[in-house]
């Protein structure tokens, strides 16, 4: 508790993260080591589930239902491209499971460190970064999981996964946000795990998923418009499938808008964290 | 650093804690709550103001939920006061309870980067000191585990040895120190009484011997309420006073009704005893006391036996430090064949019996004017006595001792009768005089000294008794 002229610039999320660096890499690297800690694969399980998932998807998908990922911005679709409809589909499970498995994450976090609030203090925005960091690892690996696949089966590359990092970028800031909202409603609420576990789900189907965002009846696309993870799924699957330039200014835009929600929020949990040690 | 700003300032501090029945009050008071009240308040912390200065040392004492680890926590500022407010200047480590803020699944080296870099190291800095917290912790390989692994008292080693290093401006420990073994809690001291010397220290112990040893001033706390806040002794033997009424005689001894038996026993004898041995030590004849009850102790559990621990030197962290121009190479004591023990036990000594320390010298660069001294420490590091060669040799000086040589001092005394617990033996070279002089080598814990049985009834000491009369 030093006495301390904290600036506007100080008590940013930014600025505390910066200061905390190495306990973010720390964490975030224990926490991607932990996953698979003790089996004998170890680390190249994160390899392999998600390589298992795109062969499962890929055969049932375009051999047992022979379903065609129709596409509005296509006018034909090419029904030569066998992967198509899989590899449509895991782009876009690896941005839900992103958000799924840090939203489900998110109200333990607080709760399973309860010594971080009561015997030191420890910056506990940390904890939500680290755990979205971490569901971020395993999206960048199914992510070149991807790029070989395609590269192996069609061999093309994907020349646009640079743009990816400006396309998740505002989602990341709001599912940081969003864990540490969470992450202190978990203290107060135990049933919060079970409304994320139902929530997630909801969110699963009500995402473009396992359709395009066009094969909504047009008297229900609002609901797919509301939900934050249409425009980054549809961008994502437009730069890895189409190999099409997303609309990035926009993405730059809800950048910075969610980069200020997630600092908010920080602002407003770092207002409650002297209340947290009488919760717990 | 020793300035006289105040570094702990706190001002009316108190905790209310709502005490609920049940989860469905709380939706009730959350809810209705601006129209009746749902719980009933529990104030753990009432009206506490302390100041503290820069170079003070404030122990806190009270019963188990007098609220001490509560005012610890809101001083280190883990929990928010309900009224008042407190400011700290400076940098503050904080050890409550056990293992505090160490993740059981990181490594311990891990742990000490994290907990480091949480007080506010950079990493550069870190890789500075990790070679001292390693050592200054010494638990060996297993740095390299996981802190799950860890027992307790590795855990508080990790912990302390971090906070050891990290440069605290205030350093708060709150009875952490009492699950690590007497090697440690020696090094724990020594460290806590060079660093409160310049620095602020807040510490929390049921140890009362340690905390007059330690502390400058005393908060009492009961039931959340400060009771006193003043000079140590004052405080303390307050607090003793009182708690010592409160257990209200219940236990005026069985041990004092053993007591009389054997002294009514022994007054008869005493006639004989007190005609004994003396011995010449140059000119001067020393008539040799006795402790009047002596033989009567030697068969009883009241036997004052000092047992020599043997050493395992794997575990042993002596302390040592010094020029290296000369090094103790041993240092052993033997207690006497007296009339009372017939044969020397080359592993126990007895309190009230003579023994001979020795403490052999190895000199390896030419050494002017020596002087070999001991102390005997007790648990808590506070020194019981030592002595030096300097006034008895004096008159020789000035002395060269050659490189290669070995010198011997021997200091023969009657060991006081000492309180159960461990005991350790400091011995130290210097060149110099008895106001100035230089360490040539400083060993601490050189001999450890293991007493079960005492006769001892108050003190840090018991003296030799030549008798004890009740005038009826």
């Amino acid at each position: 508790m030093q006495i301390k002229t904290r600036t506007w610039m100080n008590a940013s999320l930014v600025t505390s993260l910066w200061k905390h660096k190495n306990i973010v890499w720390q964490l975030t690297k224990r926490d991607i080591q932990n996953r698979y800690k003790g089996s004998k694969l170890g680390l190249a399980w994160s390899v392999l589930n998600p390589l298992i998932m795109l062969c499962i998807y890929t055969y049932v998908f375009s051999q047992v239902f022979q379903v065609k990922w129709t596409n509005a911005s296509i006018a034909e679709t090419n029904s030569t491209d066998i992967l198509d409809f899989g590899l449509n589909l895991f782009a876009g499970l690896i941005v839900f499971n992103m958000v799924a498995e840090s939203l489900q994450r998110s109200p333990s976090l607080i709760v399973r460190n309860q010594n971080f609030v009561k015997k030191i203090i420890f910056p506990l925005e940390t904890l939500s970064v680290v755990n979205v960091l971490n569901s971020l690892f395993h999206a960048c690996t199914s992510i070149m999981i991807i790029m070989i696949f395609k590269f192996v089966v069609n061999g093309t590359l994907i020349s646009l996964v640079w743009v990816l990092p400006l396309v998740w970028l505002p989602l990341i800031f709001l599912i940081i946000a969003c864990s540490m909202i969470l992450s202190i409603v978990g203290v107060l609420l135990k049933d919060t795990v079970q409304l994320v576990t139902v929530f997630t789900s909801v969110l699963m189907y009500l995402s473009p998923i396992f359709y395009p965002t066009s094969a909504v009846p047009v008297n229900f696309r609002w609901i797919t418009h509301l939900n934050p993870l249409t425009g980054i799924i549809e961008s994502t699957r437009q730069a890895l499938i189409l190999n099409e330039l997303p609309n990035l200014s926009q993405s730059c835009v809800y950048a910075v808008l969610s980069l200020l929600i997630c600092d908010i929020v920080y602002r407003a949990m770092n207002r409650i964290k002297p209340y947290l040690s009488d919760w717990l | 650093m020793t300035n006289t700003s105040p570094s702990i300032v706190a001002e009316n501090l108190g905790k209310r804690y709502k005490v609920f029945q049940n989860d469905a009050y709380k939706v009730k008071q959350l809810l209705l709550g601006f129209r009746k009240q749902y719980y009933h308040e529990y104030w753990a912390l009432k009206n506490i103001s302390l100041e503290l200065k820069s170079g003070q040392s404030l122990g806190i004492i009270g019963r188990n939920g007098s609220g001490k680890s509560t005012l610890l926590q809101i001083l280190c500022g883990t929990m928010r006061p309900t009224t008042g407010s407190v400011n700290l200047t400076g940098r503050c480590g904080a050890l409550l309870e056990l293992g505090s803020g160490f993740d059981p699944e990181f490594t311990g080296v891990e742990n000490i980067y994290m907990n480091a870099s949480l007080l506010g190291l950079s990493k550069s800095e870190i890789q500075d000191r990790i070679e001292n917290i390693i050592s200054f912790a010494d638990i060996g390989d297993f740095v390299f585990e996981k802190t799950k692994k860890y027992s307790s008292g590795m855990v508080v080693r990790l912990a302390f040895a971090v906070l050891a290093n990290i440069d605290a401006d205030i350093l708060v420990i709150d009875e952490a120190l009492a699950v690590g073994d007497f090697y440690f809690n020696q090094k724990c001291m020594r460290y806590i009484q060079r660093y409160r010397r310049e620095h602020t220290l807040v510490f929390v112990s049921h140890d009362l011997t340690a905390m007059a040893s330690v502390c400058d001033r005393v908060l009492w706390l009961e039931n959340g309420c400060m009771v006193q806040f003043g000079d140590a002794k004052e405080v303390l033997e307050r607090y003793v006073n009182r708690e010592s009424a409160r257990h209200n005689q219940c236990s005026y001894d069985l041990e004092m009704n053993d007591n009389k038996s054997l002294i009514a026993n022994e007054v008869n004898s005493m006639e004989d005893r007190s005609k004994i041995a003396s011995y010449t030590a140059g000119d001067t004849a020393i008539k040799e006391y006795y402790d009047f009850r002596a033989t009567s102790r030697l068969d009883s559990k009241y036997r004052n036996d000092l047992e020599i621990c043997k050493l395992d030197q794997r575990i042993i962290d002596r302390e040592s430090y010094g020029t290296g121009d000369a090094y103790i190479s041993s240092v052993t004591i033997q207690g006497e064949a007296s009339l009372f023990t017939e044969v020397a036990n080359a592993s126990v000594v007895s309190g009230g019996s003579k023994v001979r320390l020795l403490i052999e010298v190895t000199v390896s660069k030419i050494l002017v004017d020596p002087i070999v001294g001991f102390i005997l420490k007790n648990e808590m590091g506070l020194a019981l006595f030592g002595d030096n060669t300097y006034n008895t040799h004096k008159h020789y000086h000035p002395i060269s001792v050659l490189t290669g040589t070995r010198i011997r001092a021997e200091f023969e005394f009657i060991m006081p009768f000492l309180p159960t617990g461990c005991y350790s033996v400091t011995a130290s070279v210097a060149s110099g005089t008895q106001e100035e002089h230089a360490i040539i080598h400083w060993l601490n814990d050189a001999l450890i000294l293991q007493c079960n049985n005492s006769p001892v009834s108050a003190g840090l000491a018991g003296v030799t008794m030549l008798a004890i009369d009740l005038k009826l």
